[in-house]
């Protein structure tokens, strides 16, 4: 039985990543939306929208949800058109421009800084519970929050342990179990409290001396939030019928479905300001203080079984990419490591209260990772791509640069990090630079990396190094 | 031969296939993405960069 799952994993990890062709596609734009929509959703989504509602008025940040969300993805996505062309994912292409072992130094690096949002999920899990209890009068000692997320940490891998099929039966029941959920928090919201109160919504002064610093914060939150999508931005469009449509579907699902659980999760946070004093992101809360304690008791059920099938589906989305980079490991052993990165985070525990600081932080390595593939696709590779040579078929080297790495692409994201802390410190919250902040760190840091990496492939030594697949060592070129 | 191998091997000739079938003439790719979807998409960047800006001015 073990064996069969380790099989089952790497046939997953391995034979799911050949090219899907033509005739093989599944999705339509629609199917690729809705599957896209329940991708974007998570519990998590109502801690966003709670922080927003800390730093913007209600207007703003409706447009910031939206606009904001929406700019970011239609111009960070667009290389998803390869993914339908090639029927390709993007780590595939970004071969191109990290090399292999560059690829999977990204990997790492991208699940250090990612997973910490199942650390978020499991804090959600343990206030939901709490709360719950105090509704019910019983009050949990001081060790329970943690016991709580790690308990959801434990049953989420439990989950992600026995594989595909239940993983596949967990995803079924969570998408339509969140929309339940978000639905419940929108009608309670809105009934329970004034329009007015939630539409002329202004946040108490949080000590800004320039009132638009917030606001430009709130947008980098949005910016960064939709960005954290850029590795897996590939799985769903490379079975897509058409480019359009795959692209298309990306920026609907979360600019618009995704974002629509963001405005939610603010409406509650308003919502329970308005009434109790105390801005809460946790809907099982919500619920019992503005509705009936029996909506708040199933609410338990839903928000307890979103959190762990959230944690159970990172654990084997997370588990199944590391096994596709480390060949060798086993992916059970794989996603307990992650368990016990995440335990610690709930150690810690002060993820929640570092949110802004941890969005911030992870956009700084995302932003020039989507900047370089955009580049690379549109500038410097011109759409063309050695796929033999990106597969590492024998005798196709074209992408072993020096030992495996492609020094000139990881420069490229040292110095996009770089950027984005020279304007702004994510941890404390200072501005470093007025100006430039303006663009937002994220935006500063696509748009500053993107244009490193275009002027270094004009620099003839560094374009020869990048450009070996056209240099005439005869790869075929798709 | 060790199961890695063997799937790597598998894997191996399961992309050249793929691969040569993608290079054939008669290989045909989803409808590309074009200037007529380029335009739809520069005119939404510019609506939601507007509205952004614009989200800056409200007090």
């Amino acid at each position: 039985m073990k064996g069969n799952v380790n099989e089952q994993i790497e046939k997953e990890a391995l034979f799911g990543i050949v090219p899907v062709l033509n005739r093989e596609k599944l999705y339509g734009f629609l199917d690729a939306v809705l599957i896209l929509s329940g991708y974007c959703i998570a519990t998590w989504s109502y801690t966003q929208g709670s922080y927003l509602a800390t730093l913007v008025g209600f207007k703003q940040l409706l447009i910031g949800a939206f606009a904001g969300a929406i700019l970011m993805l239609a111009i960070y996505q667009l290389p998803v058109i390869l993914s339908v062309r090639y029927g390709i994912d993007i780590w595939i292409w970004l071969k191109a421009v990290f090399g292999h072992n560059g690829v999977m130094l990204m990997t790492v690096v991208i699940i250090l800084i990612n997973y910490p949002w199942y650390a978020v999920c499991a804090d959600l899990f343990a206030s939901s519970m709490g709360n719950l209890a105090a509704l019910f009068g019983v009050t949990l000692p001081d060790f329970a929050p943690l016991v709580l997320r790690l308990l959801c940490v434990a049953i989420g891998t439990a989950i992600a342990y026995k594989g595909i099929g239940a993983i596949t039966h967990t995803t079924r029941i969570l998408v339509p179990l969140l929309l339940a959920l978000g639905a419940v928090v929108v009608i309670v919201g809105f009934t329970k409290v004034p329009f007015d109160v939630i539409w002329n919504y202004r946040p108490a002064d949080i000590g800004y001396t320039d009132s638009i610093i917030p606001y430009i914060i709130s947008i980098e939150a949005n910016f960064a939030f939709v960005i954290t999508l850029v590795g897996g931005m590939g799985e769903v469009p490379r079975l897509a019928k058409k480019e359009t449509a795959g692209f298309w579907a990306g920026v609907i699902g979360q600019g618009v479905s995704g974002s629509f659980f963001v405005v939610v999760g603010a409406v509650m946070a308003i919502a329970m300001q308005y009434v109790t004093g105390e801005m809460i992101d946790d809907p099982t809360l919500m619920l019992a203080t503005l509705s009936v304690p029996a909506l708040a008791l199933s609410s338990l059920l839903l928000v307890a079984f979103a959190n762990i099938g959230t944690q159970a589906v990172g654990s084997y989305i997370y588990g199944v990419m590391l096994k596709s980079s480390f060949r060798r490991a086993n992916y059970r052993t794989l996603i307990i490591v992650l368990a016990v990165y995440a335990a610690l985070l709930c150690v810690w525990g002060k993820i929640v209260e570092y949110f802004g600081s941890f969005l911030t932080i992870s956009a700084c390595v995302y932003a020039p990772l989507a900047a370089l593939l955009f580049t690379d696709f549109f500038f410097v590779r011109k759409q063309k791509l050695d796929m033999r040579s990106a597969f590492g078929l024998e005798g196709h080297n074209a992408y072993n640069y020096t030992h495996g790495i492609n020094w000139v692409g990881l420069f490229c994201v040292a110095a996009g990090v770089a950027m984005s802390l020279l304007i702004y410190d994510p941890v404390k919250g200072e501005v470093h630079n007025m100006t430039l902040f303006r663009l937002t760190p994220t935006g500063f840091s696509f748009l500053g990396t993107g244009l490193l990496y275009l002027l270094l492939s004009f620099v003839p030594p560094v374009r020869k190094y990048i450009l070996a697949d056209q240099t005439g060592s005869g790869e075929s070129r798709c | 031969m060790s199961k890695s191998n063997e799937y790597d091997k598998k894997l191996a000739e399961e992309i050249e296939k793929r691969i040569s079938e993608m290079e054939s003439d008669d290989c045909e790719f989803p409808k590309k993405f074009g200037k007529r979807d380029y335009i739809v998409l520069a005119a939404v960047c510019a609506v939601c960069l507007i509205l952004v800006i614009a989200g800056g001015f409200i007090r």
